[in-house]
């Protein structure tokens, strides 16, 4: 597999670290792990890497070992098990965003979603915004809170076995999920 | 008249409030990744909007750093944005105090502000220009993430809202560091308004919400608002002390520092600062009577370099020259009657 930094070299260095409660797994070539390990990126203060260049590609077979060694989890993974590292949309990478502290467009939010939550929760305490929406997303936010309270209602009412109430309730859910349902089938419609 | 020329008398430890909002347009990369071509794009789709709006279009290659500095001075936009080398523009809307920063950290940064405490006003104008543009392209927004940003501090609502404030009673009984650490406890956040090193000086400070998500607008400015007020009462029993204090000490640094503005022939931007400071103090508590607080108190901003020089209308270079026109220029203002 090709190394996740340049996308060029074959990727012989494997780590993983743990995101949000994610394990995330990294593949490099030689070269862009010495990099990275220069760049603070990655980091571990019991070995001397004063030329890692060279101990790195001078031991191609012992490296997976040797990582493992660095952060204490086993090491190797499958090429399927390693988790996006690039905005496919902008081509950033994890790496950069956490060096720089910036995202590089807004799909990065979608697309590294875990480690943008986790930066974000270490600067604002939590991730959940609260405030205005964009006029267009006004009217499906409205809606979604109806809906949400409605839910909410009705447990309530089946709690304190009020069951007209709850019937009442549930009817009203039902109409307007269809609704909903209705609307986006008529959108991809007009699309097709 | 610009938002630094009005006073509000009421307010007299309150300068001014703004709202910052940053947005960004989907389907474009953020500034700091965009090409020029990508750039110029944003900005023309910005400009279709505001331009029908009352904006003036202000292209940055083609202003004098004079001019560029002066809007800083202003507050009008950023000295990062002043700065800036990759394609960027103002959009200005000098009578209702707005302006836009297009391609600064994000493509758009709407901006109003206005004289003392009136943060509800300065939002309001600021949604005015976000629902202008928003009824015509596509913010990025996320339901988890809120507004989506360049730099994940300006996340959730994107606003920035803060107060300018003048707190020497505070500074001078030397409360500011414990005040900043309260401050911090709530979010919130103070610092110098006049850069590094001479705020200790000119006792004007910003405080600012540092949590942008997690609170709606509303509630942000409430907090801001309380909080304010809160200060502003430490800050006039802190001015209290001080003159029961050392009230001949206080008395006679105010006096000399009225006699160094009225009669002094050269004035450096920072020793202006410092007398000022102690003017504004003697007219909070009434050592000095005489002097019409609304020729005073926007003295703060027209004689920093770059607004003496667009208010003389002439660009002074050497500091000797300018120095000397600060000078004419505070006489001047302080010869005036109460109107
Ligand atoms: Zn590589
Ligand atoms: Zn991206």
């Amino acid at each position: 597999m090709l190394c996740q930094k340049c996308q060029k070299n074959e990727a012989t260095v494997f780590y993983k670290e743990v995101l949000n409660g994610k394990t995330h797994s990294y593949a490099f070539c030689p070269a862009c792990a010495a990099q990275l390990y220069k760049d603070g990126e990655i980091q571990d203060t019991s070995f001397d890497f004063s030329d890692p260049f060279d101990l790195l590609s001078g031991k191609p077979f012992g490296l997976d070992n040797l990582f493992s060694g660095l952060f204490g989890v086993p090491q190797v993974e499958s090429s399927n098990g390693i988790g996006k590292t690039v905005c496919p949309d902008c081509g950033m990478s994890v790496f950069e965003i956490r060096k720089t502290g910036m995202a590089g467009c807004p799909k990065c939010y979608e697309n590294l979603r875990d480690l943008l939550t986790e930066m974000t929760r270490s600067i604002h305490g939590d991730v959940k915004h609260v405030g205005r929406v964009p006029g267009k997303l006004q009217e499906k936010y409205n809606k979604d809170g109806k809906l949400d309270q409605l839910k909410s209602e009705l447990k309530d009412a089946i709690a304190s076995e009020n069951f007209e109430k709850a019937a009442k309730l549930r009817d009203e859910i039902k109409k307007m999920e269809s609704d909903g349902q209705q609307k986006n089938g008529d959108a991809s419609k007009e699309e097709l | 008249m610009s938002w630094f020329q009005s006073v509000n008398t009421k307010d007299k430890m309150v300068i001014s409030s703004r709202v910052r909002l940053a947005r960004n347009i989907q389907g474009y990369p953020f500034p700091g990744h965009m090409t020029n071509q990508q750039a110029a794009e944003v900005i023309s789709k910005i400009g279709n909007v505001l331009g029908r709006n009352g904006f003036d279009q202000i292209d940055f290659k083609s202003i004098s750093p004079l001019q560029a500095a002066a809007y800083v001075e202003q507050r009008y936009i950023s000295p990062a944005f002043a700065k800036e080398k990759r394609e960027h523009t103002l959009f200005l809307n000098e009578p209702c105090n707005l302006s836009v920063m297009a391609c600064e950290e994000d493509h758009l940064r709407i901006q109003s502000i206005e004289p003392g405490l009136s943060l509800e006003k300065a939002y309001a104008n600021a949604i005015s220009v976000e629902e202008m543009l928003d009824a015509h392209m596509d913010i990025a927004f996320d339901k988890q993430f809120g507004y989506l940003t360049a730099c994940p501090t300006n996340l959730g609502t994107g606003m920035r809202a803060s107060i300018m404030v003048f707190l020497p009673g505070i500074t001078f009984t030397g409360h500011i560091n414990s005040l900043s650490s309260q401050l911090t406890k709530i979010g919130l956040t103070i610092r110098g308004a006049h850069g590094e090193g001479s705020e200790a000086q000119a006792c004007v400070y910003q405080i600012s919400n540092q949590i942008s998500m997690g609170l709606s607008e509303e509630d942000i400015i409430k907090k801001l608002n309380e909080v304010v007020s809160m200060v502003v009462e430490t800050e006039t029993e802190a001015e209290k002390e001080l003159y029961s204090r050392s009230h001949d000490q206080l008395t006679d640094r105010v006096l000399r520092a009225e006699g160094a503005l009225k009669y002094a022939y050269m004035i450096s931007s920072e020793e202006f600062m410092k007398h000022y400071v102690q003017i504004r103090l003697g007219m909070n508590l009434g050592i000095i009577k005489d002097i019409p607080e609304e020729q005073f108190y926007p003295l703060l901003i027209e004689v920093m370099p770059a607004t003496l020089c667009q208010l003389s209308d002439e660009a002074i270079g050497d500091d000797a020259r300018r120095d000397r026109a600060r000078a004419a220029f505070i006489q001047k203002k302080l010869s005036k009657e109460t109107e």
